[in-house]
């Protein structure tokens, strides 16, 4: 993230009226608090409270059923010894590795195909997202009934093409594979994202380039991506935060595996908390997780000086 | 320095790509591959939808066949009326569309503000304050999830509808996030300008950035609006009276542990996503590229 | 948390928990003057502006042999019970069922909270936030965990004062023994429905592929047979129709066919001790995965489907994947209503081990919270639980939803309840229902301590079995290894055993 400098406003008001700028700064100060303020009663009243109290929790045997028992630092050292939570860990940026990317560039390359002029371009778009707005249970279905290793339509079309398709959700080594492409049925809503960024890049940087011979991959590589770079940013991290925290279909599809191939992070610490009641121990991992997770959007943001561009930086 | 430009001249073309097709025949055959190639896409991203239309028509005992039977050989249309019948909808669609339009008022407001902070104002703390609110995002919910209900328990909002949109009135990181970022895509010349013409930071929020964030707002309510539409688990843990629920945690009434009707609750929830689908359809038309100029409006 | 407001929090619900249970006992005792009248009601569907669940109705009969009628103390305080139940029974319920227990104890109002998939979680939340309702509807697996967190009223006390040697023996003893958790010593429930396994099998299917139907005394080798001559191939040689389909992922039906085959899941005494990896349980592993991967006669649905055993073996049967399925009797009205060929049902076969079948429990709890919610709370659940156990509840349910009632007296009632009400079924040997009590084949399933923490590792073995198929059941050695280890661990750290 980079920072605005301040000298803007502060050498237009140098200019003979010293009082003024020090209580604009301390006026945008206020604007900044008071705009802020819903938010952070929020956070504080219904968040932060919560965080505190389950990192407090983590000292402590808590089934949130019967009084809780301080333990110190056993849910850690337990925590080290967990071969399955670090499995777990493994499963899941795996899935993040693989899914972010790929959903990343498969909603941009969707975006682009349906920002070009063409008949029903409507419908087309409103079809895309479908799968975003249908429920959890028809989607686990078809995807159950897709993914059949004998009679399922995706097997059924590499067979066209002469490949034996794998067991998918049956074989240790295709089941995460096959949540990674199911993720991609989720474009839609990031198609949408890249939608509103493309139509709001400003058409005389087009004409520009055009003038000066650009080709349309130039045009690309030069207006488009960089112009649309504040969304794709978004969309990384959001992805990112979102692909670490997997659960619902694992969950409802193949239960973690088969024999824990598909056992993600927050699969596990559900276990441990809502079926093994060890509340205390639970939070311990979402804490590990939460640290994985704020550790790789953090270097999203480091990396972002350099590939990220925005307008209002224009000017230093 | 405005100018008047043609739209037509500006629309993206497949061409474009490909130079060698500039000519006539060459523009129809690319945008014909270009339309063949979305087509299967949307084909593929429509089976959901497709499947769920076809199994709430069907009798049960077509329910499970593989491969599935797309048309039953006798659509039961009565299967809509049946299962509309069966539960108070009316009463639960009232109470989704007034969740759900109270919760994207409260999103846009909340974190439209919060965005700007972020994005346009220089204050201590605000690197900080951002990764704070994203950070909400990183920790699993399951953790939070008793406390938080415990706490809702004690303020006495346990089964009632403000449980389920008070939270959007306080921001929601997603879509502060999300505005943050649209907002540091518009040029500060205008801030500049309305400021010269004697506005106030607020009101540079208001008259400047606000009417051109309206792609980004109108993303910002359709995501917010569908999260809503289809939430079933808080209201699941919050609400315990029947006539308090939204319609996306009443289609679960269709299922148990012993059975499932699923053609019932299929029929239920083709109904239920229309007007979703429609929403996107009617907002995404605002999406066309068009032309924006970036000089000072005069 | 400060350490002085845990344990003065431990010392109160002790102290509520035996003063509760007291107080249960004693108000248990007959209340005073009471009128016995005998007299028939009918009830006819009512329509109200309420919201309501309306399943198919039909004018009921409710033959009510007693009605208890007592003059209310004047100093009984009017009560509102939360009584969470599965929503589909809400119509009736209302209309039958809690009118008549408000005539009888006209101080209590009763709220019916319909409960949804997911209410699990719920229920867990409202545990800890002390709000959960008043009596709940669950089974087994569930109340065990309910009672090891001591979240259930121990019902022993308010039984022995105030339910008479007959209503006790009319208690199925499969059903009773599994509402006991003899690590606290607490009976936790009192039972609402039962239900069983039979296999069903699709006479059609037989007769095209000249299958004898199975017979009483049919073993696990006839079901092999029958399988294979009932699975139909497609041109590629894959089924097309399964012969049988049983939920393989599914931890209750696991221990009644080790059982079959002489072996347990875990033992009697401590429930912590692994037996998968004896002798008789690997025979029956390796006999069922056989099946599956070289007589390729059996589904598992969960690799059909993708959504395991959360399935609808009821509609994957209308629809004739598979010729036989191991489903639950209570399913059998459903299945009359969806299938449109010739079935039957029949025992579970005879194994190496003997005959069992799962007994499927469910029952009324009381959240042990009441306590704190006054004595005329405690009082009034436990009245409401009494009423529901006995035939004012038992009967319309039974007449409602085809479920088998949770009182031997009632039994043989069912079989014509059946045949009238679901027409689909005259073809169909119910009376098999009453010769199974009289077998008494019937085990509830068998669960670790505990199980929570002990099922994933099972679980992934049989997905390794029954779905991936690499290796056989020589696995479950390791598997006891770790179940062993898990639970000793588990035992260690549990504060409250």
């Amino acid at each position: 993230m980079t920072s605005r400098s301040d000298s803007m406003f502060g050498s237009k008001r140098k200019v003979g009226a010293a009082r003024l700028h020090v209580s604009g700064k301390h006026r945008e100060w206020l604007l900044a608090y008071a705009c802020l303020s819903l938010w952070f009663i929020g956070f504080m009243i219904l968040q932060a409270g919560a965080m505190v109290y389950s990192f407090l929790l983590s000292f402590f045997h808590a089934d949130m059923l019967t009084p809780a028992r301080f333990i110190g630092l056993a849910n850690y050292q337990r925590m080290l010894g967990d071969s399955l939570f670090l499995k777990s860990l493994g499963v899941t940026s795996r899935y993040a590795l693989a899914a972010v990317p790929l959903g990343v560039t498969l909603s941009l390359l969707v975006a682009l195909m349906l920002n070009e002029k063409l008949p029903a371009q409507g419908v087309w778009r409103t079809l895309f997202y479908v799968p975003s707005v249908v429920s959890g249970i028809a989607v686990a279905i078809l995807w159950g009934w897709m993914f059949n290793p004998s009679v399922g339509l995706i097997n059924s079309g590499l067979a066209v093409f002469g490949i034996q398709g794998p067991r998918w959700l049956a074989s240790e080594q295709w089941a995460l594979p096959a949540f990674v492409i199911m993720s991609l049925w989720g474009v839609g809503g990031n198609m949408l994202l890249y939608l509103a960024g493309l139509q709001s890049i400003p058409t005389d940087l087009y004409e520009a380039a055009k003038i000066d011979g650009a080709t349309a991959a130039s045009r690309f590589w030069h207006v488009t991506l960089p112009m649309l770079s504040p969304t794709l940013f978004f969309t990384t991290v959001m992805g990112i935060i979102a692909a670490f925290q997997l659960f619902t279909e694992p969950y409802v599809m193949t239960g973690g595996g088969p024999n824990n191939a598909t056992l993600t992070a927050v699969l596990q610490i559900y276990r441990v908390s809502f079926e093994q009641f060890r509340f205390g121990y639970a939070s311990v991992l979402a804490w590990i997780l939460f640290a994985i997770i704020l550790l790789c959007t953090l270097l999203v943001f480091r990396s972002s000086a350099l590939w990220v561009y925005y307008e209002a930086e224009l000017r230093k | 320095m405005p100018r008047t430009l043609d739209a037509k001249h500006f629309q993206a073309h497949p061409s474009d790509w490909f130079p060698r097709y500039q000519h006539r025949a060459g523009r129809i055959l690319l945008r014909v591959l270009l339309l063949a190639l979305v087509a299967a896409g949307a084909f593929l991203f429509l089976l959901p939808l497709a499947w769920m239309v076809s199994t709430a028509g069907k009798a049960p005992s077509l329910t499970w066949k593989v491969p599935p039977v797309w048309i039953p050989p006798d659509y039961k249309w009565q299967n809509f009326v049946e299962s509309w019948n069966m539960l108070p909808f009316p009463r639960f669609y009232y109470n989704t569309i007034t969740i759900t339009l109270l919760s994207v008022a409260g999103v846009l407001v909340s974190s439209s503000l919060a965005a700007f902070a972020f994005a346009r104002l220089k204050f201590p703390g605000r690197d900080m304050l951002f990764l704070l609110v994203l950070a909400v995002l990183m920790l699993p919910g399951q953790i939070t999830m008793i406390p938080v209900y415990i706490l809702y328990t004690k303020l006495g909002l346990v089964n009632t509808h403000p449980s389920l949109y008070l939270q959007s009135w306080l921001g929601d990181a997603f879509s502060i996030f999300m505005l943050r970022q649209f907002f540091m895509t518009i040029p500060l010349d205008l801030d500049d300008a309305a400021r010269i013409d004697g506005a106030s930071r607020f009101g540079v929020f208001l008259r400047i950035i606000v009417p051109l964030s309206k792609p980004a707002l109108a993303v910002v309510a359709i995501f917010q609006f569908t999260f809503m539409w289809n939430n079933f688990f808080r209201p699941l843990i919050y609400i315990n009276d029947l006539r308090l629920f939204p319609v996306a945690l009443a289609l679960r009434l269709f299922q148990d542990e012993t059975r499932i009707d699923l053609q019932y609750m299929m029929a239920q929830t083709v109904v239920f996503v229309v007007p979703v689908l429609i929403l996107f359809f009617v907002a995404q038309r605002f999406f066309i590229q068009g032309i924006v100029i970036t000089g000072v409006k005069g | 948390m400060h350490t002085n407001r845990v344990s003065r929090r431990r010392f109160l619900r002790g102290a509520t928990m035996t003063t509760a249970s007291a107080l249960v006992a004693a108000c248990a005792a007959p209340l005073p003057a009471p009128q016995v009248i005998e007299r028939t009601v009918e009830v006819e569907k009512v329509i109200t502006s309420e919201p309501q669940v309306i399943e198919k109705e039909v004018p009921v009969e409710v033959a009510v042999e007693k009605v208890v009628t007592a003059t209310p103390p004047a100093d009984k305080q009017p009560v509102t019970l939360r009584y969470q139940e599965k929503a589909p029974v809400q119509g009736w319920t209302e209309q039958l069922v809690l009118p008549v227990f408000e005539e009888m104890y006209p101080w209590i109002e009763v709220v019916f909270e319909p409960r949804v998939s997911g209410w699990i979680e719920k229920n867990l939340a409202m545990m800890a936030a002390g709000t959960a309702p008043d009596i709940i509807h669950a089974w087994g697996e569930v109340f065990q965990s309910y009672s090891a967190k001591k979240q259930l009223l121990n019902l022993t006390p308010a039984i022995e004062a105030g339910m008479t040697q007959e209503e006790l023996d009319d208690q199925h003893k499969f059903q009773w023994d599994a509402f006991w958790d003899p690590f606290r010593q607490v009976r936790f429930a009192l039972p609402r429905q039962v239900d069983m396994q039979f296999i069903y099998y699709n006479k059609d299917i037989f007769d095209q592929r000249g299958v004898a139907y199975p017979k009483e005394d049919w073993t696990y080798d006839d079901w092999a047979a029958a399988a294979q001559k009932a699975t139909v191939l497609d041109e590629a040689g894959n089924p097309k129709v399964w012969g049988v389909h049983t939920w393989l992922d599914s931890w209750t039906f696991l221990s009644t066919h080790l059982n079959a085959f002489g072996a347990h899941i875990r033992d009697d005494d401590t429930w912590m001790k692994c037996r998968l990896s004896e002798a008789g349980a690997k025979e029956w592993f390796q006999w069922q995965q056989d099946r599956i991967f070289k007589d390729k006669t059996w589904l598992n649905a969960n690799t059909l489907t993708g959504i395991g055993a959360s399935g609808d073996s009821v509609g994957m049967f209308a629809s004739e994947l598979f010729s036989m399925a191991e489903i639950n009797l209570n399913s059998i009205g459903q299945i009359s209503q969806q299938v449109n060929f010739n079935w039957d049902i029949m025992h579970p076969p005879v194994g190496p081990g003997g005959r069992f079948g799962l007994g499927d429990n469910d029952g009324f709890a009381i959240y042990s919270g009441v306590a704190n919610r006054g004595e005329a709370q405690v009082e009034a659940a436990w009245l409401f639980t009494k009423f529901m156990n006995g035939p004012f509840f038992q009967r319309p349910n039974m007449e409602q939803t085809g479920e088998l009632p949770g009182r031997k007296s009632l039994i043989p009632e069912y079989v014509d309840v059946v045949k009238r009400k679901f027409p689909g079924t005259e073809n169909v040997d119910v009376n098999m229902v009453i010769r199974a009590f009289d077998m008494g084949y019937m085990v509830p399933g068998e669960n670790f301590r505990y199980q929570a923490e002990v099922a994933p590792i099972v679980n992934a073995a049989m997905q390794k079995l029954w779905e991936v198929g690499d290796a056989g059941p020589e696995i479950l050695d390791q598997v006891c290894a770790e179940v062993d280890a898990t639970e000793a661990q588990a035992y260690e750290a549990d504060p409250d055993k």
